[in-house]
């Protein structure tokens, strides 16, 4: 369930420790419904928020499409919401994950800008996943993944 | 699924009494969020059955674990920011005067909760007082073991500073050290950690140049409130200021005081000045008070809210 | 009093623009640096009192968009606030240094930002006249 390595700067319990400010922060405004515990959950949102410099890598999330929907009317404070609502609310979701755990690292880098796709994760094939937690955010799970960027000189993006 | 108000009204009462923090109605996504990890390591169903563990005679040692869950976002830095600027403008000048032959000043933040006010406090004496030579001791106090440790530790998480702690202050002050902020060793070599029951008889203290009590009268009753201000006066300087909450006074509880009011805000100080004609060492840069033998009304409640 | 919400996340301005109104601010928005730039150089006689800062936004960043606030006069009475997940204790310093008045961390709770105004006197709620 939870994977850390030597290489990893952040443990489970870092992303658990963000995951409940997040949610204390975004996520319990009142006066919204209960959420739904269930519908469809073979479609999927993927979130990913790329860190360069010192460090490099990406931070990643994974929900269903479902929770997705219900963390964006949470965070609108909206009955219903679009796509483009889905899509930015997740990519903010990822963004503050990202720079919290860029705050966790000794070596400076800088934080890209998110990226969210409701089709395919992004390819992490060249990337060497160090870190994973299952947040549960308004009783929906989320999956947070932390990745080390190989040091591949060949491979382009890399930073030197 | 969501908790009963019976159940979040024990929770709320629980934290009300034991920190001095107002839960409202509302806010029972956060305590079943913030249950939720207790209740799990419990071993029970959800947070609605933890509830019931905690008001059965097994549930007590766990109170003051969820007392901690409950606050730690709860507390503010600079809480109120008034006590703070008048502590700034018309105390500290005041005491530097009356402490100038010993150099030493001494503090008691009361009811210390997690640490705010104290480290509030040693922030502002750290750049007023301490350069000019002052030695500063705040002794912080608070009933519950778990709240004293949290003030020893110094740390933070990241949303506790975010509440109302001016960056310039917080980058001075504190480092990061993982998800956390830790207080500074210049701070925290200025407070000295203890328990302390407010409504008992005390231990031996320091006599304190300034007291704050702030948000703590108001969970006790007449006679509880007369026996407290009366034992803290005994640890107080004469010349001492003791700070109150926004809904808390001396007056009709304990005539003893002497009351000065400065802005929106009472000082209270254990004795009238010798000579009630010339008022005190106040302010240039506010309107003058009225020093007389019944202070009970501020000319000064129209003064607005002064921008940094 | 106006507030001039900066960041690329719509979201995040919603979010922002929700809290500010409730405190009574009139709230206007810019979706990067060089968006609120050209806004506040255009509605010089009605600046905001406040503006928000994101510090990862394309075009202009924050602390870019703070330098050239800072960098013009006429801009002087606009209190900047980083809001940001940017969170080492270099990064804050950095945005201070660069002329930022202060400096709030995502997430943040709404109470937090109520905090920061009333410490910066500029929770509308507050100063009554």
């Amino acid at each position: 369930m939870s994977v850390t390595t030597a290489e990893s700067p952040v443990t489970p319990h870092d992303l658990q420790v963000f995951g409940e400010e997040v949610l204390t922060a975004f996520l319990l405004e009142q006066g919204l419904p209960e959420a739904p515990q269930q519908g469809d959950d073979s479609r999927r949102v993927h979130a990913s928020i790329a860190v360069t410099g010192g460090w490099s890598g990406h931070v990643t999330l994974d929900v269903s499409r479902t929770g997705a929907d219900v963390l964006a009317a949470r965070m609108l404070q909206a009955d219903e919401v679009s796509d483009e609502d889905v899509v930015d609310a997740i990519g903010e979701l990822v963004n503050v994950l990202g720079g919290n755990v860029k705050g966790l690292l000794l070596e400076e880098s800088a934080l890209g800008l998110p990226e969210v796709s409701t089709d395919a994760p992004g390819d992490r094939r060249t990337a060497t996943e160090v870190c994973h937690a299952e947040l549960l955010w308004a009783g929906h799970p989320v999956d947070v993944r932390v990745w080390l960027a190989e040091q591949d000189d060949t491979t382009p993006g890399d930073t030197p | 699924m969501t908790l009963s108000p019976t159940a979040f009204g024990y929770v709320a009462d629980l934290v009300r009494r034991e920190a001095a923090i107002v839960l409202e109605p509302g806010k029972e996504y956060l305590v079943e969020a913030r249950l939720h990890p207790l209740a799990r390591a419990a071993g029970v169903a959800d947070v609605s059955a933890y509830v019931a563990h905690l008001q059965s005679p097994a549930g007590r040692v766990d109170h003051a674990a969820v007392v901690e869950a409950l606050t730690t976002n709860e507390t503010s830095w600079f809480r109120d920011r008034e006590p703070f600027d008048v502590l700034v403008s018309h105390v500290i000048p005041d005491l530097l005067v009356r402490t100038a032959a010993r150099r030493k000043i001494t503090i008691w933040s009361a009811a210390c909760s997690s640490g705010q006010e104290a480290y509030t406090i040693a922030m502002l004496m750290a750049e007023h007082v301490v350069p000019k030579g002052w030695q500063v001791e705040i002794v912080a106090t608070d009933i519950a073991p778990s709240m004293v440790q949290r003030t020893r530790e110094g740390s933070y998480s990241q949303l506790e500073v975010g509440r109302g702690l001016p960056a310039p202050l917080m980058v001075k002050h504190f480092q990061r050290a993982g998800t956390q902020w830790q207080v500074s060793d210049q701070l925290r070599s200025m407070v000295r950690v203890q328990t302390l029951n407010l409504a008992a008889p005390f231990p031996l203290l320091p006599v304190f140049d300034l007291v704050f009590l702030r948000n703590v009268l108001i969970y006790f009753d007449q006679p509880t409130k007369q026996s407290v201000l009366s034992r803290v006066r005994r640890v107080m300087s004469p010349d001492g200021y003791l700070f109150l909450g926004g809904a808390e006074t001396t007056l009709g509880v304990d005539e003893t005081w002497h009351r000065t009011p400065v802005g929106r805000l009472t000082l209270n100080r254990p004795r009238p000045q010798v000579d009630d004609t010339s008022p005190p060492a106040l302010p240039h840069r506010m309107p003058r008070t009225v020093v007389g033998a019944t202070p009970t009304t501020s000319t000064l409640l129209s003064t607005t809210q002064r921008a940094n | 009093m106006k507030a001039l919400v900066i960041d690329d996340s719509r979201t995040m301005r919603i979010v922002l623009r929700r809290q500010l109104e409730q405190l009574g601010y009139d709230v206007v928005e810019a979706a990067d640096g060089q968006q609120a730039l050209e806004a506040l150089q255009s509605s010089r006689d009605d600046l905001p009192v406040l503006a928000t800062v994101d510090w990862n936004m394309p075009v202009m960043n924050g602390l870019d968009f703070v330098k050239a606030v800072r960098a013009d006069g006429g801009l002087r009475d606009v209190t900047l606030m980083m809001v940001t997940t940017e969170a080492e204790h270099g990064q804050i310093v950095r945005a201070l240094a660069a002329g930022a008045h202060e400096y709030l961390i995502k997430p943040f709770t709404a109470d937090a930002l109520v905090d920061k105004l009333d410490y910066l006197g500029l929770n509308p709620e507050r100063s009554v006249a």
